[in-house]
């Protein structure tokens, strides 16, 4: 079963090679244009949301619900599609949404300049230099919808499995080509890639679902899927709609269990392996509930052969923890054979880790964000955590198992480094989480010597007023003037400091953070 | 307090003291609630205690130094500041600071002047008008964008913000934290606007923040770390200003943190659990009665610099009334804030927040 996504900015361009394609394999074609339809019929106002974000009409937070809405459905419909058999998808940007589905061809169309002209005169009837500031206007536009929708820019040439160049080549030699790539074994579904689809489409379904009604509309949800366990968090806030979740997501196909979670933001834990006697699942449980936060848990490994020189590039795809965290789709860099081999049942056999177990006592403890399982590429989870703007902490916990103990601590801390490079969020290896997030003795010191020094600082100044309003406003303090304000420079940031900061900790010692 | 020294600070018994603890401490709640500085509680406050509107303003923006740098230091640690924004806005921050600083000395300086009029009214009056309009603005916008049916209204300064956000005038700036392209030019106008408010009432975040988030396209967390990160400058810039006309009172500094350094924190609680909408509503009612406490003691200013001819015994019912509106407000806000707070923190500790049932059998 081959999935082909074609993104072009051009439409017709993207039309044609789809069609073309669609022949060779003998199956439909999609649009992007069909699903935005359909989205309307169903009261997804996709234009007013597109209109929205490019004129900044409303802040990010509200539009993100728009925006889970409109993804959901888009990705509902593709996977239902997809699910029957091949597919050929075409959009604007479009090969962002499948991720993690390593069954699925991504292709970048870049068209002809000249053609693309010609077609915005012809289409909108501008002359010539009309027709190229309306075309630059609009790859800007489209670059900042995907920025805004999935994170990362239109052209970014790590999402593409290929890219065509149409000066050099014919749409009708493009789609020959995209055929024969399609038979390659790379492409061919797994149990473990039919499994990723599955929780993304059930993930979408339940999304789109909660979307729809009346009661959760207007709900900041998060929805994640695997194996039928559906995980949905919501804000406190919101507390009073989460009795009523499973009964609004009611019967969808292959949802077991509805797991819901309170949640004012999110802790991703990545690791090879989670044990949840560990005192790593301590501290992480234990931060999640001062911050009133859920834990995701990702399962991250490394293919066999996935270090290349220097440990820094990670092969194969992964999946988004965004709005579901998937399978384990197989690695395609993993099968060095030319594609001709068994590539089933090692898929399924990847064991959890710890996975399940972990998730089972967070669920207990009140803390469960999703689970999902990734080989390969960091740059993957980047594009999730970017979408994201929920996520307040990245844990790296054990990783790199196989490997001897000084190249795994390398490792860790080169993949620290790569994902505090790449998001803006905090990424800190589990070993640091105690000292850098949660209160100890050496707090209690801190508070005490804060409080003495406020204390110190206090006392001076209201038991010598007027000594020291005399010597910051007196009549003769213009001649001490400079040295008035360094003064007032110099003690004011002190006592805020050391008494917010106690104030900070003493608060952090009650779990009022 | 005798001399010099008594025509420009109070004396500070322990009741004032208390007070002055006490509107540290409300607005410490309301500015962790709200998302902005908690100056439009306290400036008035510290008013009514009989503390000259320029002192208040020094002081104030002295204190807001402090918080501002313990706020964005926590802000900083979860990667929602973006400095590269902040110290552009900066730019013309400063500029707008000084220029409100300049305003409030010149007409501190020309009261007093042995035609009747009360030292220190022009830049009360002043303080107070800018204060009035520029807040019952901003309460109207979100009371208008809570009440709209749909709620997907954002308020009259819609308007505006698309006009400036369309403004792509070059040179256009990458923020990569906040992850938006800006115009160097809409930077610069509202880092303008929101140094001069700072400068004069305290209450910069009241345009820095939404023309972030409208304006810029920046993410809420971001544009609220980011506002504390300029607010740091902003307060030193204003602290040495003043500290350098001899208006700040460092008594008055240190009460305000005694209060507002814990507030801040239980109100920065309180967004987490408190509904989105009761949110603004709340802040929204909540600065109106703020707005409506300064009118009331407008008239005073405007006898003591003879516009308006009443009895100067009418002052203290003004001061009063005003006093009374004030706390009011943040009293009630404050306890609103609070009550949600600790019910949320009780009921954390009872409530299991994660439950799990099995999806209803498959037809």
């Amino acid at each position: 079963m081959a999935v082909v996504i074609i993104s072009s900015a051009d439409e017709q361009t993207r039309r044609e090679l789809a069609k073309n394609l669609a022949r060779k394999l003998g199956c439909e074609s999609m649009s992007r244009e069909q699903i935005l339809d359909a989205a309307t019929d169903t009261g997804i106002a996709v234009g007013k949301l597109e209109v929205a974000v490019l004129k900044r009409l409303a802040p990010r937070e509200r539009l993100a619900r728009d925006k889970a809405r409109y993804l959901a459905f888009v990705t509902e419909s593709v996977c239902e599609r997809a699910s029957k058999g091949d597919l050929v998808y075409h959009g604007r940007n479009c090969h962002l949404l499948l991720q993690g589905i390593s069954h699925v061809i991504r292709v970048c169309v870049v068209p002809e300049p000249e053609r693309r002209i010609n077609n915005v005169m012809a289409r909108l009837r501008l002359d010539r230099d009309k027709a190229i500031e309306y075309i630059s206007n609009l790859d800007s536009d489209l670059d900042n919808w995907s920025h805004f929708i999935h994170g990362v820019g239109l052209t970014d040439p790590q999402h593409f499995d290929l890219v065509f160049n149409l000066q050099n080549i014919s749409i009708e030699s493009a789609g020959a080509a995209l055929c024969s790539m399609a038979q390659l074994s790379d492409f061919q579904t797994t149990p473990a890639s039919i499994r990723a689809m599955k929780n993304l489409w059930l993930a979408a379904k339940v999304r789109h679902k909660l979307g729809t009604h009346e009661l959760t509309a207007g709900a900041d949800l998060r929805v994640s899927a695997q194996d039928g366990r559906v995980t949905i968090s919501y804000m406190p806030g919101q507390s009073k709609i989460a009795a009523a979740i499973p009964d609004v997501v009611g019967v969808i196909d292959g949802a077991q269990e509805i797991v819901c979670t309170m949640a004012t933001t999110n802790i991703l834990w990545i690791a090879e392996s989670f044990d949840p006697s560990s005192s790593l699942f301590t501290e992480v449980a234990d931060l999640a509930g001062r911050w009133g936060a859920a834990v995701e848990l990702l399962r991250w490994f490394t293919p066999q052969e996935g270090e290349i020189e220097g440990g820094e590039t990670w092969l194969a795809v992964g999946s988004s923890p965004g709005i579901s965290p998937s399978a384990h789709p197989v690695p395609k860099a993993m099968d060095p054979t030319g594609g001709i081999e068994d590539d089933t049942e090692e898929s399924e056999d990847v064991p959890d880790n710890g996975l399940a177990a972990t998730a089972e006592r967070l669920i207990a403890a009140g803390r469960f964000g999703g689970a999902g399982m990734v080989a390969g590429q960091m740059e993957t989870i980047v594009t999730a955590l970017k979408s994201d703007h929920r996520y307040s902490l990245v844990v790296i916990g054990e990783m790199f198992l196989s490997r001897t103990a000084l190249l795994r601590t390398r490792l860790t801390r080169d993949i620290t480094s790569f994902l505090k490079e790449k998001v803006n969020i905090p990424v800190i290896i589990g070993d640091e989480l105690q000292e850098r997030f949660l209160p100890g003795k050496r707090h209690l010191l801190r508070i005490a010597a804060s409080l003495l020094g406020t204390a110190i600082i206090f006392g001076l100044v209201f038991t010598h007023q007027e000594q020291v309003l005399d010597f910051l406003a007196g009549p003769a303090w213009i001649n001490w003037r400079i040295l008035a304000v360094l003064g007032i420079a110099i003690v004011v940031p002190l006592a805020a400091y050391l008494y917010g900061g106690a104030t900070g900790l003493i608060l952090k010692l009650m779990k009022f953070e | 307090m005798h001399g010099p020294l008594g025509q420009l600070f109070i004396d500070i018994s322990f009741s004032a003291a208390l007070q002055i603890v006490m509107i540290g401490f409300i607005g410490g709640v309301l500015s962790g609630f709200i998302g902005s500085g908690g100056a439009f509680f306290m400036t008035p406050g510290m008013m009514n205690l009989g503390v000259q509107g320029v002192v208040a303003v020094a002081s104030n923006i002295t204190h807001k130094f402090g918080k501002a740098m313990v706020g964005s230091h926590a802000h900083g640690k979860m990667g929602n500041v973006d400095k590269r924004l902040a110290l552009f806005m900066l730019l013309t921050a400063a500029g707008g600071i000084r220029l409100a600083v300049w305003i409030n000395n010149l007409l501190f300086k020309s009261g007093g002047d042995g035609h009747g009029a009360v030292k220190g009214a022009g830049a009360d009056l002043y303080i107070s008008l800018v204060f009035v309009c520029i807040l019952s603005v901003v309460a109207l916008s979100m009371l208008r964008d809570v009440l709209s049916k749909n709620g997907e209204t954002a308020g009259p300064s819609t308007k505006i913000a698309q006009l400036l956000g369309r403004i792509y005038l070059p040179p256009v700036i990458h923020f990569k934290v906040a992850d938006v392209k800006v115009s160097l030019w809409v930077i610069l106008l509202m880092g303008l606007a929101t140094g001069y408010l700072a400068g004069t009432i305290g209450v910069g975040g009241f345009i820095g923040v939404p023309a972030m988030i409208y304006v810029f396209g920046v993410p809420t967390a971001v544009a609220a770390g980011t506002e504390l990160y300029l607010a740091m400058f902003m307060g030193a810039f204003g602290m040495l200003n003043y500290a350098w006309e001899g208006y700040v009172d460092l008594r008055m500094t240190f009460l305000l943190y005694i209060g507002s350094l814990v507030g801040i924190h239980l109100g920065t609680y309180g967004v987490k659990v408190v509904n989105e909408k009761m949110i603004r509503l709340a802040t929204a009612v909540i600065i109106l009665l703020c707005v409506l406490s300064r009118g009331i003691a407008i008239p005073a200013y405007l006898r003591q610099l003879n516009f308006l001819a009443i009895d100067a015994g009418w002052d203290a019912y003004f001061n009063g009334a005003s006093k009374a509106m004030l706390y009011v407000s943040g009293i009630a806000g404050c306890g609103m804030i609070l009550y949600n707070v600790f019910r949320a923190y009780r009921q954390r500790r009872r409530l299991q927040s994660t439950f799990s049932r099995p999806g209803p059998p498959a037809k």
